[in-house]
């Protein structure tokens, strides 16, 4: 297979699903070949207009930045998990490796940078995911495929 | 994976990286690789054309251009192909038709082509996604 560093944006619709199993068929003739599947996350309230200020008030502001931190991470790698264990039977004969990533923050630019920063050469993704009207391509999609610089392979 | 690929190409730049890698994968696939052009012809001109030979060879020669640089790009490819041109006046429609007809697996086209509106995301990709069933990659320039 010509692409040798797949991006799956997955959002455990059934539109994903289709777009992994159809992302590990296009690379199972290339041992080499790795599939990324990324889940992008809503990020949970870590802290708030209120609670920054009643840490600053007694001189805690520090410790509530880490304890956030530390949350973010645990949610992060809590998804990572349950992702992991979502597609576990789809990727289960899959000869390539396939790497399970969370993100957080605006899903169409997450899945950008993501590709950017790991230099995928191709996205598979479904037209649509969750949240989108029927018939359309939904706004992330859309997104995605507007400023992608790499190819885009729209699954149905 | 593919049996038959089918590349919407309108001999822009961006059709030709669209047509190489379409050959890349039929050729991996041992598919067959149908390249499609639609000569866009004012619909007002389709019916005039039909009775005068000398204004359908007109109408002709830009869409054998794009033939014949289809052709020059596939001469020594190592994949069946055939090249295909229709004369109409809006690209998507025959593009969906075709492949609905000839059991097209994959289709392959440009973001943008040669439209007169130079967006980030064509109109005619646009069209060709929102209706079609197959799956659809979209190279970027």
């Amino acid at each position: 297979m010509i692409y040798q560093n797949v991006l799956v944006p997955y959002d455990k619709s059934s539109h994903a699903q289709h777009a992994l199993q159809t992302a590990l068929k296009l690379v199972s003739d290339d041992p080499a070949a790795i599939v990324n599947v990324l889940y992008v996350a809503e990020a949970p309230e870590t802290h708030d207009a209120a609670s920054d200020f009643a840490a600053r008030m007694v001189g805690m502001q520090t410790a509530v930045a880490q304890a956030g931190h530390e949350m973010e991470r645990e949610f992060r790698d809590r998804r990572k998990h349950e992702i992991s264990e979502a597609i576990a039977q789809t990727v289960a004969d899959c000869p390539n490796e396939v790497v399970v990533q969370v993100a957080t923050g605006r899903p169409h630019h997450a899945i950008l940078n993501y590709a950017y920063d790991h230099e995928c050469d191709l996205i598979v993704m479904g037209c649509r995911g969750l949240n989108a009207l029927q018939g359309m391509i939904g706004s992330v999609s859309y997104a995605v495929l507007r400023s992608s610089e790499v190819p885009v392979f729209v699954v149905k | 994976m593919f049996k038959n690929i089918m590349v919407a190409f309108d001999g822009s730049e961006l059709a030709e990286k669209a047509l190489k890698m379409g050959e890349e994968i039929a050729v991996q696939n041992g598919a067959t690789l149908h390249v499609f052009h639609t000569n866009i012809i004012a619909a007002s001109l389709s019916n005039q054309a039909a009775n005068s030979p000398a204004l359908q060879d007109m109408l002709n020669v830009a869409g054998n251009k794009v033939r014949d640089k289809a052709q020059e790009m596939l001469k020594d490819s190592g994949c069946t192909y055939q090249i295909i041109v229709q004369n109409h006046p809006a690209a998507p429609r025959p593009i969906i038709d075709y492949s609905e007809r000839n059991n097209i697996d994959l289709i392959i086209m440009g973001s943008r082509g040669l439209g007169t509106m130079k967006q980030y995301f064509g109109s005619v990709a646009h069209s060709v996604l929102n209706v079609t069933r197959i799956p659809t990659l979209i190279i970027k320039e």
